[in-house]
């Protein structure tokens, strides 16, 4: 019923909001290799993390150990080693300020596909996460950022809770490229003074919801 | 001889005839009922501005069907300041709702009922009264004086379950439904049991079979499964690990990253689906109905005045605007903790727990909102023990440190040694109930002999405080990243303000030397004196160099039994007590247990929290309308009675139509959020 919807607003606010942000980063070369790197920050709630960390349970939900957190990174490590294609992988964690980043080589940008392809198929990310993000064509000097669909039903079945995760978190992409940027198809996307990259930010539910378009089909010169 | 016999059967014809129209006078709200509500119509209506409160309702009456509202919500055909009925009651299968209305006006109530539900209704015209249904659960009968709404909820009763089975054995009796016994048409009672049918033996053999027909599937996919295992023991002796293209998902949220698999129809099995459930659907609405119009016959063959037992209204306030009635037992019986207590053979613990009545009377003052709950065990004795340990003794010297600062505090005075006789009482059974009733009772007995309850009272006798002094702000660092022209990522290091609570939490002891040892050892133990430390008589947390408590210090010792644990050494010294905060600390002092919040402190403390624009809009709207909370509880008429008082700023004429300016506020705020998103 709407009102009290509107008079729990005030719990709401009360309630164990948290904000973290989300970038991944594509630096492409005229070959089609590069360098990937996703970071996960989530020191502005470091406060309410370092507490969230002392306890057994949030939301109902088990909260990971340090050591399972750990655990968990080095499998998604060792499983884009494990791909043709994908080297110099990278981890690092940060448990003071809670930041995870992982990075690699790839020869081409599909071989990040096939990465993300194995980390569900082991498990490690959940089976809602899209994996076939990523396109390209050296010869013909095209790179796609494939669309993703909605996730509106998935995050309407989530609880109050839950949701409040969402609210303050952001996502940043950034493409760089060795050619110069001719066209692209979003102009969500902000092209850098030398148009040799671009970036997307945004709030992750604006994605999530798809009131913010993530697909991008770029050529280059 | 014949004159004699023809004068006593008259006279026990109008013994009958008056006994019978007495029985049929009067409609009786049921004696197990959960909830029982009484609206004060007269004292309500006063308080109410209809032409504030009116498009407040249209807008929450609004859908998107785009079908006209109900303009006039105070003429809609019900006597609004004529008293309201409402009550709850369920058994096994049937949950219900039940609210007597006045009408004054029984043409101008159809209209309001046809406009409200926003779709065509079915009207059916009984000899006195007529009825239609709102939904699949919900109707509405009326005749020209009177109107009765009534939700139903119907659950198709499960065949017993064996729970001495099931607690006993290793495995998990699969319960399944009766294929359509449903006899529920068979007579009612005004209390909705259905009563126990005779038995037959025909529907036994049909329910039997089905249950083969189950049990042997159920075997089918079992013996499925143990074939799989043993397929992927022996592969895994062989190859230490599972073959990638075997390993299956069990995770239930697996959705299609992108195109559905061939192989499954989704459309197809959403459309046999639905067609079972329409189909379950109408079966169960026609059953709903039955009782409906059962319970509207009753109702409208009787003078319709509504009776109420005693018990239920024992603790009501004629001068109340409205009073409510809650049976806690009740609803634990026949609600959800009913197979749950069986299944676990807990004996009388759970009925214990919870066998008991709550009422509450709601005043909706001019300037503030009054509750007040009479707690009442059902059990006398239990009541007793109950009241005794709400009897603790005084303590002025914890209520010093109440200071005019404070945000709010928590205090409580009860006697721990009676909490002792209270827990026991509850293990107690009357009639012997329980598998392990006997086990129980000798666990009590030898905890008895075991615990040394009064050197555990002297621990902590049962007076306590907890005082929110201030909400203050510390600096926080965190990191983020920032971009070059060429998008190039950089680490920076920002700051921000959280918010961190001031507070202190004291309860008195006789046994000042065992809270002394608890202490040491947390600066002796080889473990835990990397976290804690002492300066004198003062313990506390040692500050973490990487700041990575949210609280920084925290400090804890005792003295003049009294153990202390608070964030700052300030909040030890007894403060300076305006008159305000006298009466604070008098009332903590006085009553079992009471508290109080000064909510414009305490939003003031969090401002720092809110920080998009939205987020302060909502803040302020709140600090513009936010009250100040008080409680007292204390032993009363043989309950427990909780005084609740909610202060209402001034802006509304009174306390009722506070909330509804409030709500109309958030409203508009909402509102303007999804145009702006739009």
């Amino acid at each position: 019923m709407k009102i009290i919807k509107y008079f729990f607003l005030f719990c709401i606010f009360l309630s164990l909001t948290s904000c973290f942000d989300i970038i991944d980063k594509i630096n492409l070369k005229a070959d089609g290799s590069g360098e990937y790197a996703v970071i996960l920050n989530a020191s502005k709630s470091k406060t309410r993390l370092q507490s969230i960390s002392k306890m057994e349970t949030i939301n109902g939900k088990k909260v990971p150990k340090k050591s399972e957190i750990e655990n968990k990174v080095n499998q998604a490590s060792n499983v884009f080693k494990s791909v043709p294609g994908i080297s110099n992988v990278k981890t690092s964690l940060d448990f003071d300020n809670f930041i995870i980043k992982l990075s690699c080589n790839f020869k081409k940008i599909e071989n990040i596909n096939t990465g993300l392809e194995q980390l569900k198929a082991k498990n490690i990310i959940g089976k809602t996460v899209p994996t076939q993000l990523y396109k390209q064509n050296v010869a013909e000097k095209t790179f796609i950022r494939n669309k993703i669909g909605s996730y509106k039903n998935e995050y309407d079945k989530l609880s109050k809770a839950d949701k409040e995760v969402f609210s303050d978190a952001t996502y940043t992409s950034i493409l760089q490229f060795e050619n110069v940027i001719k066209s692209q198809t979003n102009n969500s996307y902000t092209v850098s003074p030398n148009k040799k990259a671009i970036k997307l930010n945004g709030n992750i539910l604006d994605f999530i919801l798809q009131k913010q378009q993530i697909q991008n089909s770029i050529s280059l010169n | 001889m014949k004159s004699i016999l023809l004068k006593k059967q008259l006279v026990f014809f109008l013994i009958f005839c008056c006994s019978f129209a007495h029985s049929q006078s009067k409609i009786q709200v049921p004696a197990n009922a959960v909830f029982y509500m009484e609206v004060n119509g007269k004292l309500l209506n006063s308080k109410t501005n209809w032409q504030k409160l009116n498009p407040i309702l249209q807008n929450l009456n609004k859908n998107d069907q785009e079908k006209p509202t109900w303009k006039d919500f105070s003429d809609t055909g019900i006597k609004n300041d004529a008293k309201q009925y409402h009550y709850i009651n369920f058994n096994d299968s049937i949950k219900s709702y039940t609210a007597h209305l006045i009408l004054e006006d029984a043409v101008k109530f159809l209209e309001f009922i046809k406009v409200s539900s926003k779709k065509e209704l079915e009207i059916t015209k009984k000899n006195k009264y007529s009825y239609t249904n709102l939904n699949d659960d919900t109707f509405v009968a009326w005749d020209g004086k009177r109107a009765v709404i009534s939700g139903i909820s119907y659950t198709k009763k499960l065949p017993k379950f064996d729970y001495d089975y099931a607690a006993d054995s290793t495995v998990v009796v699969s319960v399944e439904e009766p294929p359509m016994i449903d006899s529920a048409y068979a007579e009612a009672d005004s209390t909705y049991y259905e009563p126990e049918k005779p038995f037959n033996y025909k529907d036994e053999i049909k329910y039997l079979k089905d249950e083969i027909k189950y049990t042997k599937e159920d075997i089918k996919s079992h013996q499925d499964d143990i074939v799989r295992m043993q397929k992927d023991i022996k592969y895994l002796e062989k190859h230490h690990k599972y073959p990638e293209e075997k390993k299956a998902t069990t995770e239930l949220d697996e959705v299609a990253s992108a195109k559905p698999t061939e192989e499954y129809d989704e459309e197809a099995e959403d459309l046999a689906y639905q067609k079972e459930m329409d189909s379950i659907k109408a079966e169960d609405f026609k059953i709903v109905k039955a009782f409906a119009e059962k319970d509207f016959d009753r109702y409208f063959d009787s003078n319709m005045e509504v009776e109420v037992s005693k018990e239920m209204v024992k603790f009501q306030d004629a001068n109340s605007d409205v009073f409510v009635y809650s049976n806690y037992g009740e609803i634990v019986k026949n609600g959800a903790y009913k197979h749950l207590a069986k299944l676990y053979n807990f004996g009388d613990l759970i009925d214990n727990l919870y066998n008991s009545n709550s009422s509450y009377n709601l005043y909706f003052d001019k300037n503030k909102v009054k509750a007040i709950s009479n707690y009442q065990h059902r059990d006398s004795e239990i009541q007793k023990r109950f009241s005794a340990l709400y009897n603790g003794k005084k303590n002025k010297k914890l209520m010093s440190l109440i200071s005019d600062k404070s945000v709010g505090y928590y205090a409580i005075n009860v006697d721990g040694h009676k909490y002792f006789d209270l827990m026991y009482s509850l293990f107690e059974s009357k009639n012997d109930s329980g598998k392990y009733q006997k086990e129980l009772e000798l666990m009590m007995e030898t905890i008895k002999i075991v615990l040394d309850e009064e050197a555990i009272s002297k621990i902590a006798p049962g007076n306590g405080v907890f005082v929110l002094n201030a909400l203050n702000t510390k600096k926080v660092e965190y990191t983020d990243y920032e971009y070059d022209d060429s998008f190039n990522d950089k680490e920076i290091k920002k700051t921000k303000d959280v918010v961190v609570p001031d507070f202190t939490f004291a309860f008195a002891t006789e046994n000042e030397n065992y809270w002394k040892r608890v202490f040491e050892v947390l600066t002796t133990n080889k473990e835990l004196s990397q976290k804690f430390a002492k300066n004198g008589d003062i313990y506390y947390l040692k500050k973490d160099p990487k700041n990575s408590n949210y609280i920084d210090q925290i400090y804890f010792t005792v003295k003049e039994n009294i153990v202390y644990l608070t964030t700052s050494l300030e909040n030890l010294v007894p403060k300076k007590q305006s008159a305000v905060s006298q009466k604070w600390a008098k009332d903590a002092t006085k009553h079992p247990s009471s508290g109080t919040i000064n909510m414009q402190r305490l939003l003031q403390g969090l401002e720092k929290e809110f920080t998009t624009i939205s987020q302060k809009e909502g803040f302020n709207l709140f600090r513009k309308n936010i009250g100040d909370v008080y409680f007292k509880s204390e032993v009363k008429k043989e309950s427990i009675e909780t005084e609740f008082n909610y202060t209402t700023p001034n802006s509304s004429e009174n306390s009722l139509m506070y909330f509804f300016d409030f709500c109309n506020d958030l409203i508009k705020i909402s509102e303007k959020e999804t145009s702006t998103a739009l």
